[in-house]
């Protein structure tokens, strides 16, 4: 059973803006295909389609199934600000790790709102009995992956090209 | 004391410096003593596990570290033990809806000579 009753959150950032964390709903396409076209063409290198299309965003959005991926998005007024997604399987061997993904808008960066972000997922993980978070970052992305490491994250496998 | 003024006075504290006699790490083992139990009374009415798990590793560090014995494994397990009640006050900050707390805002009410930089993200 997904923990969802603690939604939506209010957090506040460390400049004092405050923004809402809550799981993202069908709605969400148009906020959230913005967001993701605006982010620097390194952070969109995750993503296995086309982020900048807005049919994918679209698609993503009405096939949302929370016991796969449970997108959590930060809020500010009416914008998409970050995302952290936790991915799961639901059988065999791997439905005790969580993948997660965090993604941050270039101008809510140094804010708190990753560490934010990760202290949220760590909270889910821990709820949904998780054994493993394993965390997807790219190297060039050197104040997230010390934000995870300073949440206890550690350093598996780096993969270059 | 609040808990950050509590985590400040340890993390700004004589132990961490280069001259700090062993007088100044059996004081700052009480601190974290001291620390480690209020958190643990924030803790009781909160639903946090990540924060309890944290704070049973804070407990085992600052136990491992040993009564004020000094020596640098001693002061290295009561950094790690800082480490993690600056990590379960941030758990407590994050579900009161509260801003985080960076001790970098605070190092000009300490006798701070510097400050280490911390990138927040």
């Amino acid at each position: 059973m997904i923990p969802l009753d603690r939604y939506p959150k209010e957090i506040t950032l460390r400049d004092g803006a405050r923004a809402v964390l809550r799981p993202m709903v069908p709605e969400d396409a148009g906020g959230l295909w913005d967001f993701l076209r605006h982010l620097p063409e390194i952070d969109k290198s995750h993503f296995h389609e086309d982020v900048d299309r807005r049919e994918v965003v679209e698609r993503w959005a009405k096939s949302l199934d929370y016991d796969a991926a449970l997108p959590i998005l930060a809020i500010q007024g009416d914008r998409v600000a970050g995302s952290v997604t936790l991915y799961r399987n639901r059988t065999g061997w791997k439905q005790r790790i969580g993948i997660v993904r965090i993604l941050i808008a270039p101008d809510f960066r140094h804010k708190g709102l990753g560490t934010a972000l990760i202290r949220e997922i760590r909270h889910l993980g821990e709820k949904l009995a998780l054994n493993y978070l394993l965390a997807e970052v790219i190297e060039e992305q050197q104040a997230a992956v010390r934000a995870l490491e300073r949440m206890g994250f550690e350093k598996d496998v780096a993969a270059t090209n | 004391m609040g808990l950050r003024a509590g985590h400040d006075q340890l993390y700004f504290g004589r132990w961490r410096r280069m001259d700090a006699t062993a007088i100044d790490v059996r004081k700052a083992h009480h601190q974290m003593k001291k620390l480690l139990g209020e958190i643990a009374v924030a803790l009781e009415t909160e639903d946090i596990p990540t924060a309890r798990k944290d704070l049973e590793k804070a407990l085992e560090a600052l136990y491992t570290a040993g009564p004020g014995e000094g020596g640098p494994d001693a002061l290295r397990y009561l950094d790690h033990a800082l480490s993690y009640a600056h990590r379960v006050i941030g758990d407590l900050l994050h579900e009161k809806g509260l801003p985080p707390h960076s001790p970098a805002d605070f190092a000009r009410w300490y006798d701070a000579v510097e400050v280490p930089f911390r990138e927040d993200w």
